[in-house]
């Protein structure tokens, strides 16, 4: 990994750009769960059986479900490789 | 209630506790490491299924079997703000989890006050954090054993008095610590934990049945059509989101969590598992069943004033045969949160307290030995306080603040784990002003739109960023050891980082 080759770059740019997209869905989700908290999809009418809000919060849920999930893949994994490439000396304080 | 199922039911499930901790006894007498890291933090050998329950079943308490049913009775589906800040408790597992498990694992952590004490070289700050943090858990301990003492007392009709759940309740905490430490109250935390998760499972799959499946919002809005709409407040929603989101890695039973985990790749399954155990479990499945209590049959003799008590309600109405395993239920559910918080605590008393007060540091096997006594003391402590007719009263208010006075300890936990600019002057003054706001404005009651934990953690927030400006930086081995070093695994971690520098050179 410490010596990737050029052709791998785009690829690594590609995990970056993911992750960067990955923050910009949870930031998304999470602001429109508050909607409702501010009058915004917050009337009592029934989305599949759900009220508005409930819907709205609910859905962003999902979303952010999945978010959580691609952590893995996407910030896990490297993390990993990387204590595997480099493993930890550990110095115990004490 | 069958006072001789119940006695029975209680009975089956002591014996069932007993047998899972003498298991994680045998277990952690095969591990390597230190006395106190093993007895402290389970020898860093925790799995992915172990920890991903452990970690639901500490954070959510008795509050989940009883008070979350009666906030969404209350407050409809404002409350469902709870679903989206326990789906961050996985976000928090990469963003500060990952970090606090790193340094632990480098430096041999075992406490967050050792951290603390390594990143700022600062035992002043060490002691007060520890000082909050014991604050912050030990009233909270005891408002667990009263109230879930009360509830069994009050479920069963005084069958089980409220001496004998106070009793039962300390006795197996106390007993449990003791004898298997960390490992133990992490298996026993698991079976609690699947314990009280199939009792809301099967309670939502049979409130669902009766009140229509898919129409039951549609039936809600019949009767309390106010409960399906957002009643604002976001200020209310926010302090909750801020108090009880950050308590998740924060608070020291749940950020000693995080060192135990036995490797990365098992931290990163158990962010992935945990929305669906902390979020469309434990936060879902009551909002069904409290917003379910509205529709008339459910839960007939339910009324705002005891809506807490929705669960034990609808089993004594539908399955009276059944509500010795509520009971059971409960008693789980405070077990498994409060073993934590009695473990943590005496760690924090012993490692961080009477070893930062202490010249020359204490052996491994020293800190075992003061944090058994601190655990045996801790015990008999809540017990006593529990006994006395008005001994917790002043402490109520307290405990009520527990996860605000967590929340004042996010300012220096981000400074060592993200923001080198933070002094050890910024954090420490910041930390004390911060409780110091919190202390003041539950005392005066003063009616401001913000609450005490919001109020504290601005006021934090804002001293310890200026007093950073002009004071003192972390000395330059602390940013190398923390922050170059989350970078290097964490961050630059794709190789693109790497082969520009190598495209420069």
């Amino acid at each position: 990994m410490l010596n990737s080759h050029p052709l791998d770059e785009g690829l690594m740019m590609n995990t970056k750009s993911k992750r960067k997209l990955l923050w910009a869905v949870v930031l998304t989700a999470l602001s429109i769960t508050w909607l409702p908290y501010f009058g915004v999809f917050n009337t009592a009418s029934m989305v599949m059986g759900l009220p508005q809000p409930l819907a709205v919060i609910i859905a962003s849920n999902i979303v952010l479900t999945v978010c959580v999930i691609l952590i893995y893949p996407l910030y896990f994994k490297p993390f990993i490789k990387k204590l595997e490439e480099k493993p930890l000396h550990e110095e115990a304080v004490k | 209630m069958n006072n001789t199922l119940t006695a029975v039911v209680l009975a089956a499930f002591i014996f069932v506790f007993i047998l899972v901790s003498y298991l994680s006894k045998r277990n952690s007498e095969k591990a390597s490491g230190s006395s106190s890291e093993n007895f402290i933090i389970g020898g860093r050998g925790i799995g992915t299924i172990v920890l991903v329950l452990s970690m639901g079943a500490t954070y959510f308490s008795t509050w989940t079997l009883l008070g979350a049913f009666g906030a969404y009775y209350r407050s409809g589906v404002w409350f469902a703000g709870f679903a989206v800040w326990t789906i961050f408790h996985a976000i928090f597992i990469w963003l500060f989890g990952a970090r606090i498990w790193l340094a632990g694992k480098k430096y041999g952590f075992i406490t967050p006050g050792q951290m603390i004490k390594h990143y700022y070289k600062s035992n002043r700050l060490r002691i007060t954090v520890a000082l909050v943090g014991i604050s912050a858990l030990v009233p909270v301990m005891l408002i667990q054993v009263i109230g879930g003492a009360r509830a069994l007392e009050a479920l069963t009709d005084g069958a089980i008095p409220y001496v004998v759940g106070v009793t039962v309740t300390s006795v197996m905490v106390g007993v449990i610590v003791l004898w298997a430490g960390f490992k133990g109250t992490a298996w026993t935390d698991s079976f609690m934990g699947v314990f009280f998760a199939s009792i809301l499972i099967f309670t939502a799959l049979y409130v669902l049945k009766l009140s229509g499946g898919a129409g039951l919002f549609e039936q809600v809005s019949q009767y309390k059509p106010e409960l399906n709409v957002v009643s604002g407040n976001p200020l209310g929603m926010l302090e909750l989101w801020l108090g009880l989101g950050f308590g998740a890695w924060v608070l020291p039973h749940m950020w000693q969590k995080f060192y135990s985990a036995s490797s990365a790749k098992v931290l990163g399954k158990v962010a992935m598992a945990t929305p669906f155990w902390n979020s469309w479990m434990m936060a879902i499945i009551p909002l069904v069943v409290g917003m379910a209590a509205v529709i008339p049959g459910i839960a007939p003799s339910v009324n705002v004033g005891n809506s807490d008590t929705i669960l034990p309600q609808i089993f004594n109405f539908h399955f009276p045969i059944l509500s010795a395993f509520v009971v059971a239920g409960i008693l789980a559910a405070a077990i498994s949160t409060i073993n934590s918080q009695l473990l943590s605590s005496a760690s924090l008393v012993a490692e961080d307290v009477v070893d930062g007060l202490t010249k020359g540091d204490m052996t491994s096997k020293r800190v075992t030995w003061v944090t058994r006594v601190v655990v045996l003391s801790l015990t008999v402590m809540i017990f006593v306080l529990a006994m006395l007719p008005s001994g917790a009263g002043f402490l109520v208010p307290i405990a009520s603040l527990g996860f605000g006075l967590g929340l004042q300890l996010v300012p220096s936990a981000l400074g060592m784990l993200y923001f080198k600019s933070v002094s050890e002057t910024g954090a420490f003054l910041g930390l004390v002003l911060g409780v110091v706001v919190m202390a003041l404005m539950t005392i005066t009651q003063i009616d401001i739109p913000v609450g005490p934990s919001i109020a504290g953690i601005i006021v934090n927030i804002v001293v310890t960023i200026a007093v950073s400006k002009v004071t003192k930086k972390v000395p330059e081995s602390s940013v190398v050891e923390f922050h170059d070093m989350f970078n290097e695994y964490m961050r630059d971690n794709t190789g693109e980082v790497v082969y520009s520098e190598e495209k420069k050179a």
